[in-house]
């Protein structure tokens, strides 16, 4: 009994130094997202906090035409929080609010060559009780983006998990 | 039904007979079961444990580090020490108009091994465990002024205090920590049992860890300067620093805009971390450790079992006269093959029920030590899906591998049969 014990807390203390960049400020992994979830009565708040190159490709200023474009589309689909998430069907939730934040698209200056994005979206939900979860649809037309950390504070709780394209379901 | 309550106690008594060995296998097996079930408790248990002791805290503020190491530390008093952070700080997210409350606590001392607590006194209204339990007072009240101790149940039932008793606390932790021994405290309350950290922490007030500290200085006593304790309320006994702070918002939806507010605070480097988040990331580090532990004991109990059925097989030579006599009285090659599957098949499930009598025992033997200097709380209770998902299958395994010398019997059986010469 008192090897596993020790062997548990040894290995979590152990663990306990080692570096997680899940919620560090300024964390810039290509590849992996930060998405946080908040649900407290009506309203569920969406936060997505990825490096740009993970939607766009690049991480400046778009240069070409088609970079503009691109740089464009992103912008307006993020706004209007089309075909991002699912949310369940019956909790009758609709976008109230979006804030896409990407100082690099939006005029501003890259800093040390790296580029983030952070958007935030607001639901007001009609039936908040049925809402149980959401599917990222993010990883479809987004390939370079291959993992979210999602944090949720929700009803039950708060909990971790990782999301890719095989689990995209997040339930709370 | 007659056959078969006949060939069971046939089975039985046969078995009975070579006590001596199968006895042994026996013990194999039921000691890996004992392992198994153990292993698969601990897991769960300790998950249990560790949530039930966050509840109703939506962050938890701390010195830049890893939010593991300041969940560790900080709720469940295990691991390294982080850095203080500065009072202002604190004061700061106090003032925070998306804060409904905030703890302060500064940790570090001790008392005979147990962590020591310096937090306000609002803790004991404040602090939720479990499923929102609220902290019951089981005697005493709260502390209202200097030198006054609120002790976890598992402290005072430990170390037998009662209320009105007088305890010294030592400087930091260790056997050899410096006492502060010129200003004891009363004990003026013990706490309910929650299952948590909670229960072996000593709790005293912020600037009770103020005024046992005046005269130190670099962690031990400054020689010739001796503050007695009444002295002490002169001095300003508000606390330059505290370990961590706990955070309690007036809505949920504010927690992540809330702790990008304390990792953009200028005047000092802050982390804030949601402790069920930061908990979900502990297990997803300790998964690969309890997956190599569940299976190496896997790994044991299918030894055993492989041991078993050697024994069974190995017996069947001594056996030949036995099961020839069986068949000249009458019994079927398939009876045979039945009684040995039986002999199996029932070996098994016997060291099944023993070792998961074992792992009870062993829960209550272990059980209260490990509350007490881990946190960890076994529960005594029948198997959890997962363990009866593991005696299952310990027992499918051990009837299906029993089916190897049952059927050497059956075939050895219809040729002594038919040989003259047995």
């Amino acid at each position: 009994m008192r090897f596993p014990l020790v062997f548990l807390l040894g290995l979590g203390i152990g663990l306990a130094h080692a570096p997680c960049p899940a919620h560090a400020h300024g964390a810039h992994q290509h590849g992996v997202a930060q998405l946080m979830v908040a649900v407290e009565g009506p309203t569920l708040t969406l936060r997505l906090e990825s490096p740009l190159d993970n939607l766009l490709g690049f991480e400046r200023a778009p240069r070409t035409e088609k970079e503009r474009a691109a740089a464009e589309a992103l912008l307006g689909r993020l706004k209007r929080g089309e075909g991002l998430f699912a949310l369940t069907q019956a909790a009758e939730c609709a976008l109230a609010s979006a804030t896409v934040d990407a100082p690099v698209l939006q005029g501003g200056k890259a800093a040390a060559g790296h580029a983030d994005l952070a958007a935030e979206w607001r639901y007001s939900c009609r039936a908040p009780d049925k809402l149980t979860g959401l599917r990222v649809l993010l990883f479809r037309d987004y390939k370079r983006l291959t993992r979210l950390e999602a944090a949720v504070a929700g009803p039950r709780g708060q909990r971790a998990a990782r999301l890719s394209a095989r689990a995209p379901d997040l339930a709370w | 039904m007659r056959g078969l309550s006949a060939l069971l106690a046939l089975a039985f008594r046969s078995a009975w007979n070579r006590r001596l060995t199968l006895g042994l296998t026996l013990t194999a097996v039921c000691l890996s079961v004992t392992l198994l079930l153990s292993i698969e408790r601990l897991r769960v248990d300790a998950r249990t444990s560790f949530t039930q002791a966050v509840s109703g805290t939506d962050l938890i503020v701390g010195a830049r580090a890893s939010p593991l190491q300041l969940l560790l530390y900080a709720v469940f008093r295990v691991g390294g020490a982080t850095q203080e952070i500065g009072w202002e700080a604190a004061a700061a997210i106090d003032r925070h108009p998306a804060v409904a409350w905030t703890l302060p606590l500064a940790l570090g001392d001790s008392h005979r091994g147990f962590p020591v607590l310096g937090t306000p006194a609002r803790y004991f209204e404040v602090f939720r465990y479990g499923d929102r339990q609220p902290l019951v007072f089981a005697a005493g009240r709260p502390y209202a002024g200097l030198y006054e101790a609120v002790l976890g149940v598992e402290v005072a039932e430990r170390l037998g205090y009662q209320v009105g008793d007088r305890i010294t606390l030592a400087h930091g932790g260790g056997e050899f920590a410096p006492e502060h021994a010129d200003k004891p405290f009363t004990v003026v309350g013990v706490l309910a049992r929650t299952g948590t950290p909670v229960d072996r922490t000593v709790h005293v007030s912020l600037e009770s860890i103020e005024a046992i500290h005046l005269d130190w200085q670099g962690g031990a006593p400054i020689p010739g300067l001796n503050i007695p304790p009444e002295l002490a309320t002169k001095f300003d006994l508000t606390p330059k620093t505290v370990t961590a702070v706990l955070v309690g918002l007036k809505s949920r939806a504010q927690v992540f805009a809330m702790q990008r507010w304390v990792q953009d605070y200028r005047a000092e480097p802050l982390m804030a971390v949601l402790p069920g988040v930061a908990l979900d990331q502990l297990w997803d580090l300790l998964a690969i450790g309890e997956r190599s532990l569940l299976t190496i004991s896997a790994l044991v109990a299918g030894v055993s079992l492989v041991g078993l059925v050697a024994v069974i097989l190995a017996g069947l030579n001594e056996r030949r006269r036995e099961l020839a006599i069986l068949r000249s009285v009458g019994a079927g090659p398939r009876r045979v093959l039945f009684l040995l599957l039986l002999e199996g098949a029932g070996l098994t499930l016997a060291a099944c029920v023993l070792g998961l009598l074992l792992s009870l025992a062993l829960v209550l033997a272990v059980g209260p030590w490990l509350a007490a200097y881990s946190g960890i709380h076994l529960q005594l209770t029948w198997p959890h899906a997962a363990q009866w998902a593991w005696l299952g299958a310990v027992f499918a395994v051990g009837t299906l591998a029993s089916l190897i010398p049952a059927w050497r019997a059956y075939r050895l059986s219809l040729a002594d049969g038919l040989t003259p010469h047995v």
